[in-house]
């Protein structure tokens, strides 16, 4: 099975999804318990960052609060954001002259908009206008500037007219779960209360966002930030949990895709991982270029689940370019068997095939026996056997032999503590017994305060009187081996 | 030759057509080389006779004696009976190889002359050999090379009426195959007639064949004859030159048409005008002329009562006039319409014209109580058939304006007043332009006048191709974006300033009243700073609902699914209080919440301005006419009906039709089929071929028209030559425009106009096949540098159209970066007027004689025009034509198809039966239940209440076709069916479609009226 695939993405590009997708099939038993968080909907437990300004930066680790603690690998996201459409726009700040034109221009076509409505503008005709000709931060509020000198106020913005922004899609009352208690049902109930958007208001929603993006790091930038931007940034949280809140049944749609029933990761897990995902593909959500969110956002949570099961599913982690390195290898092999009439390739072979070192071919076919990791308790067959049973050992000597050192260990223990202390002392001492090194007659000697030739002495008679001990206790069969 | 001082610079230009298409001749012939590195064989497309051999081992027979003949001769009819003794002459030369492979040179012999007397028997039916001997003496003579031979051969035939024909012949009997030869072919061969005194042929008897000149000296055999002094010479082309019209009786009395005399008191210049219609007219159509001219013509009883029944009709047209006359005397509305519109018209002319053709008011008095609404015309459709470049256009643009004014006067003070239609996909700009100018003049005229009601306005209604359908606060994929600060740009339709007629036209998008506007920069411009009265956006036509609207043809199947196509049969909902946003229609929940269709517009509805019955359209207007015909023509048919049944259940009228048409066969039966109304036809042609009162011919050249078979070589290769002399001779004038001073005597001057006016030349393919195969070649194939080629198809981007025809019109004053050849399709035959394209070559003959006409007509408006037909003469039906090419296009109108055309078919009913249901949802069930019947809950809804029943609904769609019980029983029965499983699906509460189009049985209602074929679902 392939583990990368190639298909068109709706803006025309090539797009690879699933780089690093857990191709291979998830082999072994598994035991340990479900990684299941419990989450709730309601609203801030969901995403603790934004009860503080969210982190617009692009990393999105800071404001995703414990849900996006996970680590992401940045590489990897930097390889994704290329493979999929170009859908990053960067805010461009013109020189000066040009930047005083292009707010002229807005102001102008916001004041005729304002003409048009009937004296009302509101924050969507704003970040329309904002989001469409990348507008700074700063040339954006100088607009609301020059608009609340000609007297226009932008609704929900401007804090002279009611404040609270046109308000899209309500969440419904909360329902009783209808498919059970389990924890999947709980979240999809509540899901099932955010409406889902058009294509319209999600347009609206991203444009909020991003222009709050925009003020968010001007105000970092600049370490201040005017009412008029605050509003926006306000504004943009709001929408951010809108647009979140409204596409997580996407989230579980995309996750069943990647769900094995009896795998060690439950589908709650792949779920949780993908809101990961959703909140990513909601920061970086381009609104101009056309495409439906959910178009946008599916990589992302695709991208998420996968990276969920590549660092969870296997005993032991591997990284991902890991995984990738063998994967690669693996399809070599596969290749090189059918071209080959069902032969295996050697590893250098291999080597040319991928154009890896064979060295490092070899070492990653070595690790890629962790994909193949069995219970020795596994049962094989109907007599409640386990694999243990079943397993040759072609080294059962060595454990005789470790077994025989065992036994002597403790005879030798024995009989030396038939001698007095200072006797077991200089042998341990001489012949190195226990854990310390062999000592000569004169560091013994020298331990003890008595000269080397005393020490020769003592060793001497405890060695008689050893042997005709040790005689007796049959040690005489060790000398045999 | 004369020279420039004393003939007029038509003169010049006819003289230099005539130089050009000999020097094109020569260059075929070979005529001015004597010698040539390449074989002669694969150079040369005109003049030469392959070995008779090699045609009759050939198994393609006749063909290929077409293809690459062995003989050229003509056929004739001896006025005395046999034997009969006369002489021939004929010329040939052979051309002969010195050396071999590289060093190669081929060497032309003298020119081979050779009179025979032949005397041929009367009883003899067997083609019997003259001058072998002599002939090919005289080859052996001039070559040197001993091995061509040929010989004429004279047969006698029986012609249709058992009299004697003869067919005289130079064959070409050198042997291919025996290498004594180094060319077998014989080159600039002629063969002519002396002594032989003959009779004409006379074609075959036509309708209207009273008018024409029926006589054919001799039928050239492979080639054209020229007739001179009794002398019959073979021609290798067939020429045939066409005359101007002029529009004005030579005899007439000194009266005046201008447009400042019309607009201060017409009435005795239009009766000085009848009084001259009378006087030709009693000498034209008179029983005595016709009798004369019956007794010299020899027409046969039937041709004379034809004769009578036209001047019938004669009759006819001129009490019409008089009638237009009398109305202007005694309705003082009419006569001040009359008069405003000349004063609108001086000044859309611009100063180009200032005064109208006879036929143009002739048209316009004849139709003027239409103009009042006078019922008894609305039950009539008019047709102005008229030579292209006649001045068509201005004509109805003169009937819509005075249209316009009368409505004005009427207390209509917005309201579309004329919907002029056009059949093709794209509207010519120029055409577009012509209106607006107009239109700009027709406002001056009302604001000078201080005429109530909104500025007279022109709406620009076509495919979202040319111009948006919608400007989108979100626009979706491939929508106009409002942000776009481009996005203007690309909706420009207007080339200059209908009010000042500068080059200064700004497009902007006005956010404010959300409007894509034309607007002038010029400071002094009449109109001012603010944006024309010319609307290109769909939804800013319904908003407004301009005075004119020409759009394309296939907008009319709009009215099946836009509610706001009411403006156009009806009268909208109201106007919206907001001022700048127009008129409003049913609210509709996403995109007009309040019916205004103006984004986020806060205001309400109110009261329309004038009574709602006077806003529909008082005329319709089809240009093209002829071009509605077989699934088009149905299906128009169809929604013709469709618009006159809303407009009248809406307000109780229907629209004066007015048409303007290329061709008249089966008129009567395609306007009674297309529109129900009786069809009437101005002007009358008149008696004989020399014209009417209203056009008569002169002598000035208006085309040269020049049919060439190309012998031996392909088509392709004689496209390529052709287009390679024409390039190179004229780049000769521009490197050297000495040649013309001594060649035709022009001055510096003369030869810089002819080079602007002979340098683009037009290859015109008719299919797209064909055009993009000379454009494929003219990269490779045509050894000229540079060489500035531009392609205009119905494939070629809206803007670049009106890029190419800006580029045409006013070219760069260096002859090198002009664009020199233009490669069109049937998109250019309608609509371009560039005085500057003279030259054509025409890639095989079209498939119909209306579309020779109209395309060639492109060319040669201004001055004369020089068109090359390169016949792919191994078709039977353009070897047929070839023969008789002279006659064709003489005799082009009568050569005419008829047009086919029905509208009793159960499969166009099948597909336009949902648009008729569709249409009077929207159009009128709507306005009855005064609430959307956008969804199928809603108008199940509306039908429980019984606002829509099928029974009254097969009621109305067969009145609307004015179907007859019994007749037409098989459609009535399609409709009552379709209808029944229609309201079977909306009563079904299984159903599951959303919006009502769901519920037809079949496909939904058509989204264009080309839409036609069949549609095969496609399963993966």
């Amino acid at each position: 099975m392939p583990c990368s695939k190639e298909q068109s993405c709706p803006s025309g590009g090539q797009v690879r999804y699933g780089p690093h997708a857990l191709g291979s099939r998830l082999d072994g038993r598994w035991s340990s318990c479900p990684r299941y968080v419990e989450v709730s909907l309601s609203g801030d437990t969901l995403f603790p960052g934004m009860d503080q300004s969210p982190d617009w930066s692009g990393s999105g680790e800071n404001g995703d609060g414990g849900l996006l603690a996970h680590r992401l690998d940045l590489e990897e996201e930097e390889e994704l954001e290329e493979m999929g459409p170009a859908y990053a726009a960067e805010s461009v700040c013109p020189t000066e002259d040009v930047e005083a034109g292009l707010v002229g221009v807005v102001v102008d076509i916001l004041t005729a908009d304002w003409k048009r409505q009937g004296g009302r503008l509101s924050v969507d005709d704003f970040t329309r206008q904002v989001t469409k000709r990348n507008l700074c931060a700063t040339d954006a509020d100088q607009v609301i500037n020059r608009l609340g000198l000609e007297g226009i106020a932008i609704d929900g913005l401007s804090g002279k007219s009611e404040p609270a922004a046109e308000p899209i899609g309500r969440p419904r009352k909360p329902r009783r779960p209808t498919g059970g208690k389990d924890p999947l049902s709980v979240f999809l109930c509540e899901a099932q209360r955010y409406p889902l958007l058009s294509p319209e208001q999600e347009r609206n929603l991203a444009r909020r966002i991003r222009a709050a993006k925009e003020a968010t790091s001007h105000a970092k930038a600049t370490g201040q930030i005017s009412g008029a931007l605050a509003a926006i940034v306000q504004r943009g949280e709001e929408a951010r949990r809108q647009m979140a809140c409204s596409n997580l049944r996407l989230v579980v749609h995309v996750a069943r895709e990647f769900y094995k029933p009896g795998s060690f990761l439950e589908l709650c897990d792949l779920v949780q991982d993908g809101c990961v995902g959703l909140l990513r593909a909601v920061d970086r959500f381009d609104p101009n270029r056309g495409t439906r969110f959910s178009t946008y956002a599916v990589w992302w949570i695709r991208q998420r689940v996968l990276r969920c099961l590549q660092n969870e599913e296997c005993t032991v982690r591997l990284p991902v370019h890991v995984v990738a390195s063998i994967q690669k290898i693996r399809r070599a092999k596969r290749l090189f068997y059918v071209r080959n009439g069902g032969r295996s390739p050697t590893v250098h072979e291999l080597a040319r095939e991928t154009g890896m070192d064979p060295g490092k071919v070899d070492g990653l076919l070595q690790t890629e026996h962790i994909y193949t990791l069995q219970s020795l308790d596994a049962p094989v067959g109907d007599d409640g056997a386990g694999l243990v049973d079943v397993i040759s050992c072609p080294r059962t000597s060595d454990f005789w032999a470790q077994f025989n050192r065992k036994l002597l260990r403790g005879q030798l223990a024995y009989l030396l503590a038939t001698l007095s202390k200072r006797e077991a002392s200089i042998l341990r001492a001489r012949f190195g017994l226990g854990d310390e090194p062999e000592q000569t007659l004169e560091e013994v000697g020298e331990e003890l305060g008595v000269t080397r030739e005393r020490v020769r002495q003592l060793q001497s008679k405890a060695m008689e009187r050893l042997k005709r001990r040790g005689k007796r206790l049959g040690l005489g069969e060790y000398l045999v081996d | 030759m004369s020279t420039e001082q004393t003939i007029s610079p038509e003169e010049q230009s006819a003289h230099f057509v005539r130089w050009l298409d000999q020097r094109i001749l020569d260059a075929g012939r070979g005529t001015l080389l004597s010698e040539s590195r390449e074989a002669p064989e694969g150079k040369f497309w005109v003049g030469r006779l392959a070995p008779e051999d090699k045609v009759v081992t050939n198994g393609s027979g006749a063909r290929a004696e077409r293809l690459n003949p062995c003989a050229v001769g003509l056929r004739v009819r001896p006025r005395l009976p046999g034997p009969w003794t006369f002489s021939v002459r004929i010329e040939a030369r052979v051309w002969r190889r010195a050396g071999s492979g590289t060093a190669a040179m081929w060497k032309k012999s003298p020119l081979v002359e050779v009179s025979i007397l032949i005397e041929m028997p009367d009883r003899s039916y067997e083609p019997a050999p003259f001058g072998q001997e002599k002939i090919t003496r005289a080859l052996t003579d001039a070559s040197g090379e001993g091995g061509h031979a040929a010989r004429v051969e004279v047969e006698r035939e029986c012609g249709s009426d058992g009299a004697a024909e003869l067919t005289i012949q130079l064959v070409n009997e050198t042997p291919s195959e025996d290498g004594s030869v180094s060319d077998p072919n014989l080159y600039e061969t002629s063969l002519a007639v002396d002594g032989l005194t003959t009779r004409p042929f006379l074609l075959d008897a036509l309708p209207d064949v009273f008018r024409y000149n029926r006589e054919v000296a001799a039928y050239g055999l492979n080639c054209g004859v020229s007739s001179e002094g009794g002398s019959l010479t073979t021609t290798d082309t067939v020429t045939v030159e066409t005359q101007r019209h002029q529009f004005w009786w030579p005899a007439r009395s000194p009266w005046s048409l201008r447009f400042q005399d019309l607009a201060k008191n017409p009435l005795p210049q239009l009766k000085s005008l009848l009084g001259d219609l009378e006087v030709w007219g009693a000498q034209s159509w008179s029983a005595t002329s016709l009798n004369a001219r019956a007794e010299a013509d020899a027409w046969s009883p039937e041709m004379r009562d034809q004769a009578d029944a036209e001047a019938e009709r004669f009759a006819d047209e001129l009490s019409r006039f008089k009638d237009g006359i009398a109305a202007l005397e005694t309705d003082s509305d009419l006569h001040q319409s009359f008069r405003l519109m000349n004063s609108a018209m001086l000044h859309a002319s611009a100063g180009k014209f200032d005064e109208w053709r006879p036929f143009q008011i002739g048209f316009l008095v004849s139709n003027i109580k239409a103009v009042g609404g006078n019922p008894k015309e609305t039950s009539v459709a008019d047709t102005l058939w008229f030579p292209t470049g006649g001045g068509k256009t201005e004509t109805y643009l003169g009937l819509l304006v005075a249209a316009a004014f009368h409505d004005r006067l009427q207390g209509k003070v917005t309201g579309i007043s004329a919907w002029s239609r056009f059949p093709l996909r794209m509207l010519s700009l120029q055409q577009t332009q012509r209106f607006a100018n107009a239109m700009a003049g027709a406002e001056l005229v009302r604001r000078e006048h201080n005429i109530n009601g909104e500025p007279m306005s022109l709406g620009f209604f076509v495919g979202t191709k040319g111009t948006p359908n919608v400007i989108r606060l979100e626009p979706r994929e491939g929508e106009p974006d409002p942000d776009d600060p481009a996005m203007p740009a690309k909706y420009q339709v207007l080339l200059t300033c209908p009010f000042c007629h500068t080059d200064t036209i700004r497009m902007t998008f006005d956010r404010e009243c959300w409007r894509l506007a034309h607007t002038c920069t010029n400071e002094t411009c009449t109109w001012g700073r603010a944006a024309l009265p010319f609307y290109v956006v769909d939804d800013e036509i319904y908003r407004f609902l301009p005075t004119v609207v020409i759009g394309t043809l296939d907008k009319a199947a709009l009215v099946a699914y836009q509610a706001a196509m009411r403006g156009f049969v009806g009268a909208p909902v109201g106007t919206c209080t907001e001022h700048g946003h127009g008129h409003v229609y049913t609210p509709r929940s996403s995109t007009a919440p309040n019916g205004c269709r103006v984004p986020g517009c806060p205001g309400g509805i109110a009261d329309l301005p004038m009574d709602a019955r006077l806003y529909p359209p008082s005329f319709r207007l089809q240009d093209e006419l002829h071009l509605l015909r077989d699934s088009l023509g149905a299906i128009d048919a169809h929604y013709e009906s469709l618009l006159d049944h809303l407009e009248e259940e809406a307000v109780g009228r229907r629209p004066k039709i007015v048409a303007s048409s290329a061709t008249l066969s089966g008129h009567e039966n395609q306007v009674a089929t297309l529109y129900q109304r009786r069809g009437r036809v101005f002007p009358l042609q008149g008696p004989s071929e020399e014209g009417s009162f209203w056009s008569m011919r002169r002598e000035e050249l208006a085309r040269r028209f020049v049919a060439v078979a190309p012998r031996g070589v392909t088509i392709e290769f004689a496209i390529d030559r052709t287009l390679t002399e024409l390039q190179k001779n004229l780049r000769e004038v521009a490197v050297n425009p000495a040649l013309l001073k001594q060649e035709l005597g022009f001055d510096e001057s003369t030869t810089r106009r002819i080079l602007s006016d002979y340098g683009t030349n037009v290859v015109y393919g008719n299919t797209l096949r064909d055009v993009e195969a000379v454009s494929r070649s003219l990269d490779t194939q045509i050894p000229v540098d540079p060489l500035n080629t531009v392609s205009l198809t119905g494939r070629t981007p809206f803007d670049e159209v009106r890029l190419i025809l800006k580029r045409l019109e006013s070219p760069e004053a260096v002859f090198e970066e002009r664009v020199h050849v233009v490669t069109a399709s049937s998109m250019m035959s309608h609509g371009v007027d560039i005085d500057r394209l003279n030259v054509m070559v025409v890639y095989g003959l079209p498939l119909t004689t209306a579309e020779f006409i109209q395309s060639t007509a492109r060319i040669g408006r201004r001055w004369p025009g020089l068109v090359y037909v390169m016949m792919r003469i191994g078709r039977e039906r353009e070897a047929g034509v070839f023969r008789t090419f002279d006659k064709f296009v003489t005799h082009g109108d009568r050569f005419i198809e008829e047009v086919p055309i029905t509208s009793r078919s159960r499969n166009v009913m099948e597909r336009t039966m949902p648009g008729f249901l569709m249409a009077r949802l929207n159009q009128l069930h709507e306005a009855a239940a005064g609430t959307a019947l956008t969804t199928v809950r809603k108008l199940r809804e509306y039908a429980d209440r019984g606002g829509v029943r099928p029974e009254s609904e097969v009621q109305a769609v067969v009145q609307a076709l004015g179907l007859v019980s019994g007749e037409d029983e098989d459609l009535i029965e399609d409709i009552r069916e379709w209808l029944r499983a229609y309201f079977r699906n909306l009563h079904d509460p299984a159903f599951v479609g959303v919006f009502p189009a769901d519920l037809c049985p079949g496909p939904g209602p058509m989204m264009s009226l080309r839409d036609v074929e069949e549609t095969a679902p496609v399963r993966g």
